[in-house]
């Protein structure tokens, strides 16, 4: 990994929320505001697919379009790979929201300025992990440091994240372990890539 | 749908930014093609242009920190497109004084339509959004040849530039040409049926037909027949429905988006296994 990120095991998430909870407690963002969410993937779980649960915020990528686009300079890779956004700096232009494929940035009306994940910064340069991870009682949400290498197994993509702009996302995934999951995660890819 | 809610002051600005930016590419043309210069053509397109960027520093969250929006110049879109606003701005407010005040300058006037084309195509290029599906391609150029369009119908029907009927068909003719292209690549996106995309990808057709008519075909229809003001409200209003449509019609890939493409697929191969077990 050239930048520090996340790690989701899409066979232990249980899409409790857990992880947003925490996220909105350690840094004051209400739900509508929410830095990170869970989107599910087959609620009604059809047979042709697995269900599984996407914890997303900000994935600190390598190319990331919200740095790319913005006109102010409000955007700041650190050295260890982190994005963050400087409040300072914003116009609230809101371009970043377009540009974001991943619909990270997060306007806030009140102060007039976009915010988003800084994957606890604060908490990383501390020593401690951010609040998500911390949080998560099923260990399926890791942070992966700049300096580690993701596992054997992690793979970048899975059936319904996609990098639409070539973002180079710092998320890995671990799928889902089983024969027949193997399976309809294959199938699902190759029914997606053509 | 982008996330971007709230549309109506981008509507605005861009609106009326390109009528007054296209006025005064089809005033240069005119200059060049007919050496005839019409200043109050570039007087109505640097109040456009001016009110436009009003409206422009009015949407920003921070307006005190607008001149940040440099910073970005040669790296970002938008700070490309805010370098040239002002620039073109100022060389038609300088076109229009010495015009209507002086002697014109027709060198001047070429610059400023030049300069003017390209903060058009900087719109454009603005929106050019990798992960936008109904941005990408001809999109791009659609302000630049909206805006001449609207510029020539303008001189046209209300009489101030005379004779230019030829210049209408062919900025007309060529706008048409780009915005087919435009229609074609949004009508051939699939959107899932569980899309989080907003109602205005449902009546695509009907929004992109509406700006069609209003500014490629009946104008020129009326401007064929004779001069009347009539052409020129009716393109006005076909380049506001240009740009409400262009922010209805966003579509992001976001990943919401492609969860709810990864369900459709899902309930297709459901079905099709279904249909294969009942045969």
């Amino acid at each position: 990994m050239s930048g520090a990120g996340f790690l989701l095991d899409l066979h232990r998430c249980v899409g409790c929320g857990a992880c947003v909870l925490a996220c909105r407690i350690e840094n004051g963002r209400v739900l509508a505001a929410a830095w990170r969410r869970v989107l599910p993937l087959n609620l009604r779980r059809q047979p042709a697919g697995p269900t599984y649960f996407l914890s997303v915020a900000c994935h600190h990528c390598e190319e990331p379009a919200c740095l790319r686009g913005c006109p102010s300079d409000a955007y700041e890779k650190r050295p260890d790979g982190i994005v963050v956004h400087r409040e300072e700096r914003c116009l609230g232009c809101r371009y970043c929201e377009m540009t974001c494929p991943f619909g990270t940035p997060q306007f806030d009306e009140d102060t007039g300025v976009v915010s988003k994940c800084h994957l606890c910064a604060h908490r990383v340069d501390a020593g401690l992990l951010p609040a998500c991870v911390d949080a998560c009682p099923t260990e399926a949400l890791r942070y992966v440091p700049a300096t580690a290498v993701p596992p054997a197994d992690a793979v970048r993509f899975v059936p319904g994240f996609v990098d639409p702009a070539g973002c180079r996302p710092a998320l890995h995934f671990r799928t889902p372990a089983g024969t027949r999951r193997v399976e309809l995660f294959r199938h699902l890819g190759e029914a997606l890539r053509r | 749908m982008s996330r971007h809610s709230g549309h109506g002051p981008l509507v605005a600005f861009t609106s009326v930014a390109i009528a007054g930016a296209g006025l005064i590419v089809a005033e240069a043309s005119l200059e060049v093609v007919h050496h005839h210069l019409v200043p109050p053509a570039l007087v109505a397109g640097v109040l456009l242009q001016a009110l436009g960027l009003a409206v422009s520093i009015g949407h920003l969250g921070q307006k005190r920190r607008a001149a940040l929006a440099m910073r970005g110049v040669g790296r970002s879109a938008l700070s490309n497109e805010v370098l040239l606003a002002p620039g073109a701005l100022a060389c038609a407010a300088l076109a229009a004084g010495i015009g209507v005040w002086g002697r014109p300058m027709p060198a001047l006037t070429v610059i400023t339509g030049v300069v003017n084309a390209l903060f058009l195509l900087s719109i454009g290029l603005v929106y050019r959004v990798r992960g936008q599906r109904t941005w990408q391609g001809s999109s791009a150029f659609t302000p630049l040849t909206g805006g001449c369009a609207f510029g020539a119908i303008a001189i046209q029907s209300l009489s101030v530039g005379g004779g230019v009927l030829n210049m209408v068909v062919l900025f007309v003719v060529l706008d048409a040409a780009v915005f087919v292209q435009r229609w074609r690549e949004v009508v051939a996106i699939r959107i899932p049926a569980a899309s989080p995309a907003g109602s205005g990808m449902s009546h695509r057709s009907q929004l992109l037909g509406a700006r069609f008519v209003l500014l490629d075909v009946l104008p020129v229809v009326l401007l064929l027949s004779w001069p009347t003001p009539l052409a020129v409200a009716i393109a006005a209003t076909g380049l506001l429905v240009d740009r409400v449509g262009f922010y209805a019609l966003a579509l992001q890939r976001t990943t919401e988006h492609e969860l709810a493409e990864v369900e459709d697929l899902m309930t297709l191969g459901g079905q099709t296994r279904k249909k294969g077990s009942d045969s």
